[in-house]
């Protein structure tokens, strides 16, 4: 009655809105309560519900991947620069989360992380942005923070419309910047073409004083170009390439900025649908990536030294996925995994009057993993279902540069080649009391291997620790929800014990080696830590015409003696009320962030107060010749306010009292 | 490609690689830099140095041939080195020597390896080199005499640093290969001035040494001070952490108390 198992793999590619929104989207489907692995945000949708809360996530035509991350409700995000903030999922980022863009694993080439892989990807060739805490998901191996896959969009052949597309262009007050961008489809019956790009160009922001922050414009441009063959017998080819270009990328809180930034992305897959007519699947996908990143000061006016900081990131790997599909009631995915990650970092430092100083800060390394996983589910009856899944990692470490090796040797270590290995698992039980009130509880046990840059990352604030062991969890957590026509709700707490707690310490007999660094900081598996929180979203539409959605969320994290944990955002909601006519639409959104105390002190955290921002949206749509041309205006930071988010680094102010104006053409 | 490159590259730097190899025995034939040479007590005496002489710790081999018959080598024999420098200041004439350590009596290899320790270069006087042979094969002795120029390094390479006790110190930084990044042996000789003429090997110091770039006021980790080992050689390990220039610190202590002010050594790690 409530749920038919046969739409489940076509439900999974349609599931918009994220686990927790999920249903609100498509409150019309009362079948489509299930279990989606990951939580969803769909960016792109050929027709939007006008009561859609996809224009909550995509508040305006011209976001960047990060604004729409921070309003997914597990997700806060680290800020290190007006562009280029690091997403954490539930307090968990770096190598505790798996950052893929369409499965393909993409890393930052930055030693300091000023590079996360969400920056290299844009909302207008973006599909959706899938997201899983915990073990939740292990389709890309083991993990203890959960996966962020954010899934571009494919050319589809056999279209109505030949070409189709979008175009927007929006100038933002704050920053004065211009920014344009959209994208076009050709689709053929069999082959489909696709080109999106996107330009931006931001100026320094004024922030809720009036003043404006130095270093924190950016430039950059995107663009990727996809093409799709589907065969008769459904059989599919697809071919797509990305690049990705930032420049002068301002990071106010540090003392240079990024130079240059670039990605390139390329991938072939192909894929066989319906595979002996038993709706099995079987897709196979090999890709390559490049990042380059460079750190630039010659823009500062009081630089103690010049200083490059080039870094470089490769990625060449293949996957295999198969789906056993809708002939049974107890589907198996299986997927296999090889990818191989060569990275580099290094400084030259040029001190007049003496020799260049150089220095290997993440030493040339090379990474070959290796993981197989597998997810089952067991559909007991109408009202039990159960989820298991498991994966087992190997990686193989080695440092390639003799130099770096060298290096190493001031610690006592040889740079000899590493093996690691990893296993998580998960189970997840559905249970639905009626055709209201669901329950899933779940419960996991992860582990993930250190990072290249926690084994030979060299000075640079952090320093490696090639004894460094496997970070591993237990986790549990418990989501209850209802769904009625008028009202949905969905609640989860969360419990999540870290052992060998990896933890930057500061050594204080380390020296640092570049200027304006505070201290070294050295990669250690401290005692255990804990994480507990709880999220909830509500959807409640009064009338007919008028929405309320508010999502809240809460973080608590502790080590031993009760010591907070870093980088763990305070208490935030956002609450959004849309009133919608067929033609035009208004949004007033109200986002509260409570103070945060609990903060590490030895991490170089300090206090932040509470914040009560508003924002405003409307749009108009002036429908032409059965095109459509949209108006939008956006004020964010109504009452201008002076303020900083906990995450954001420096202290840095966030932009005052920002007016958008755009026009999107759909046709 | 990219391994094609590498074995050009490879080819490319080969003779570097040579010429830079370390190699702790010299082979006597072909040696790196015959300094001098002479005949004396029927033997024909060749002084190798794989470096010009320079003010610090210079490793010198001696091979000795028979003068009648010049292909055989002479494995045992007593050699002396006798550096002496003369100076003149105010119209007098000084006169003094330097630290030596002389061959032992049998060859190593078929050659006498010994260093003489310059603690100044040429310019304030002339440096001569005497050499005492006693050949072991006919039991003749004798004395050659050359006149040599010992050249000021880019980084000063030995201090003369004034001991609290008043006595004079000599303290040379033998390098046995450039300074890299990562860790690095670090060896010191020190000796006594006790007189002009006598510089005896000091054994009985302790040392602590303190990397640290000059441009960046930050140091090394896991420095080990230099213990002796011998004959007035202090060994230890130094880290450089990067490219560039460095400055080793160092402290002398004498039964944990500082026996001089404290002094450093520059060098460029490449």
């Amino acid at each position: 009655m409530m749920y038919h198992t046969n739409k489940y793999v076509f439900k999974v590619m349609l599931a918009v809105g994220t686990l927790l929104v999920s249903t609100a989207l498509y409150s019309q489907d009362q079948d489509s309560i299930r279990y989606i692995p990951l939580s969803e945000v769909t960016l792109t949708a050929k027709k939007e519900s006008r009561l859609s809360l996809l224009r909550f996530y995509k508040s305006g035509n011209l976001n960047t991947t990060e604004e729409i991350l921070a309003r997914m409700p597990n997700i806060s995000l680290v800020r290190r620069g007006s562009y280029g903030q690091e997403a954490l999922l539930r307090g968990m980022g770096g190598g505790q989360v798996h950052v893929l863009i369409d499965g393909m694993r993409v890393f930052g080439a930055c030693t300091d992380k000023m590079d996360p892989p969400t920056i290299y990807i844009e909302p207008s060739n973006l599909k959706s942005i899938q997201s899983a805490t915990a073990t939740q998901d292990l389709t890309f191996g083991s993990t203890i923070g959960g996966v962020l896959n954010m899934k571009t969009l494919e050319p589809i052949p056999g279209e109505k419309e030949k070409f189709s597309g979008q175009w927007n262009a929006a100038y933002q007050s704050a920053s004065q910047a211009f920014q344009t961008g959209g994208n076009i489809q050709y689709s053929a019956p069999r082959d489909a073409l696709q080109f999106s790009g996107v330009y931006r160009k931001h100026h320094d922001y004024k922030d809720g004083n009036g003043k404006t922050v130095n270093h924190t414009g950016y430039e950059k441009w995107n663009a990727s170009l996809g093409y799709q063959h589907q065969s008769k017998n459904g059989h599919t080819l697809q071919i797509q390439g990305l690049l990705d270009e930032g420049r002068d990328i301002g990071y106010a809180a540090l003392h240079m900025d990024v130079g240059y930034a670039s990605a390139k992305m390329i991938s072939a897959s192909y894929g066989i649908n319906n595979h002996h007519g038993i709706g099995s699947q079987l897709k196979l996908k090999a890709y390559y990536n490049q990042v380059n990143h460079e750190m630039d000061d010659t823009k500062r006016p009081d630089v103690p030294m010049h200083m490059d900081m080039p870094g470089e990131s490769r990625v060449s790997g293949f996957y295999t996925e198969w789906q056993s599909g809708s002939h049974t009631s107890s589907p198996l995915d299986l997927r296999m995994e090889w990818y191989r990650h060569n990275s580099s970092a290094s400084m030259t430092m040029y001190s007049p009057g003496a020799a260049d100083m150089y220095m290997l800060t993440l030493p040339d390394n090379r990474r070959d993993v290796m993981n197989l996983n597998a997810r089952k589910t067991w559909t007991m009856d109408t009202s039990n279902q159960l989820i298991v899944s498991a994966s087992g990692d190997y990686s193989v470490y080695a440092l390639l540069s003799e130099m770096g090796k060298q290096q190493w040797t001031v610690f006592g270590h040889d740079g000899e080649t590493q093996h690691r290995y990893a296993f998580s698992f998960n189970a997840a039980w559905w249970h639905h009391y009626n055709s209201l009130w669901s329950t899933r509880l779940t419960l996991g046990r992860g582990e993930r291997m250190a990072t290249p840059q926690e084994l030979y990352g060299y000075y640079l604030f952090y320093i490696g620790n090639p004894e460094l062991r496997n970070e591993s969890s237990w986790n549990a957590e418990a989501l209850v929800r209802y769904k009625n026509k008028r009202l949905q709700f969905n609640a989860q707490v969360f419990l999540n014990r870290l052992s060998q707690y990896v933890y930057g310490k500061p050594v204080a007999d380390l020296s640092v080696m570049t200027p304006g660094a505070q201290g070294v900081k050295q990669w250690q598996n401290i005692s255990d830590a804990w994480m507990t929180g709880a999220e909830g979203t509500v959807v409640f539409s009064f009338v007919k015409n008028l929405m309320l959605l508010h999502t809240s969320r809460y973080l608590y994290g502790w080590r031993e003696n009760f010591t907070p944990l870093p980088q763990v955002a305070p208490y935030k909601s956002f609450t959004s009320v849309r009133y919608s006519r067929k033609l035009w639409n208004l949004q007033l959104e109200n986002e509260w962030a409570a103070a945060q105390t609990h903060i590490d002190p030895e991490m170089g955290e300090d206090a932040t107060d509470s914040f009560i921002l508003f924002h405003l949206r409307g749009q108009i749509q002036l429908p032409v010749n059965r095109k459509s041309l949209a108006l939008t205006l956006a004020i964010e930071n109504l009452l201008n306010n002076y303020y900083h988010e906990h995450l954001d680094w420096g202290n840095i102010p966030r932009p005052g009292r920002n007016v958008t104006l755009g026009v999107n053409v759909t046709f | 490609m990219k391994s094609l490159y590498s074995i050009i590259a490879m080819f490319a730097f080969l003779p570097l690689f040579m010429a830079c190899s370390k190699d702790d025995t010299p082979a006597p034939d072909p040696l790196l830099g015959l300094t001098k040479e002479g005949t004396v007590a029927g033997a024909r005496v060749e002084i190798w140095s794989k470096t010009a002489l320079f003010a610090g710790y210079n490793e010198l081999t001696v091979a000795v041939y028979d003068s009648a018959n010049p292909a055989k080598r002479i494995e045992e024999s007593h050699i002396q080195f006798m550096p002496v420098m003369t100076m003149n200041m105010n119209g007098m004439t000084y006169q003094h020597s330097a630290p030596i350590e002389n061959p032992a009596e049998n060859a190593v290899k078929g050659v006498f390896p010994g260093a003489i320790i310059f603690q100044m270069a040429s310019m304030g006087g002339s440096w001569k080199l005497k050499l005492h042979l006693h050949n072991h094969l006919n039991n003749r002795e004798g004395e050659l005499e050359w006149p040599i120029t010992v050249a000021q390094p880019e980084q000063a390479m030995v201090k003369t640093l004034v001991a609290t006790d008043n006595s004079k110190l000599i303290i040379a930084w033998r390098q046995k290969s450039t300074c890299k990044v990562g860790i690095n042996d670090f060896e010191l000789a020190c000796y006594k001035m006790q007189d002009m003429m006598s510089f005896p090997a000091v054994t009985d110091f302790t040392c602590a040494i303190t990397p640290e770039m000059p441009s960046m006021n930050h140091g090394s980790p896991n420095n080990v001070d230099p213990l002796h080992n011998g004959n007035g050689h202090y060994l230890g390990k130094v880290n450089f952490t990067m490219t560039g220039d460095w400055r080793i610190h160092i402290q002398l202590k004498k039964n944990g108390t500082d026996i001089a002010a404290p002094f450093y050594f520059d060098t460029l790690v490449k």
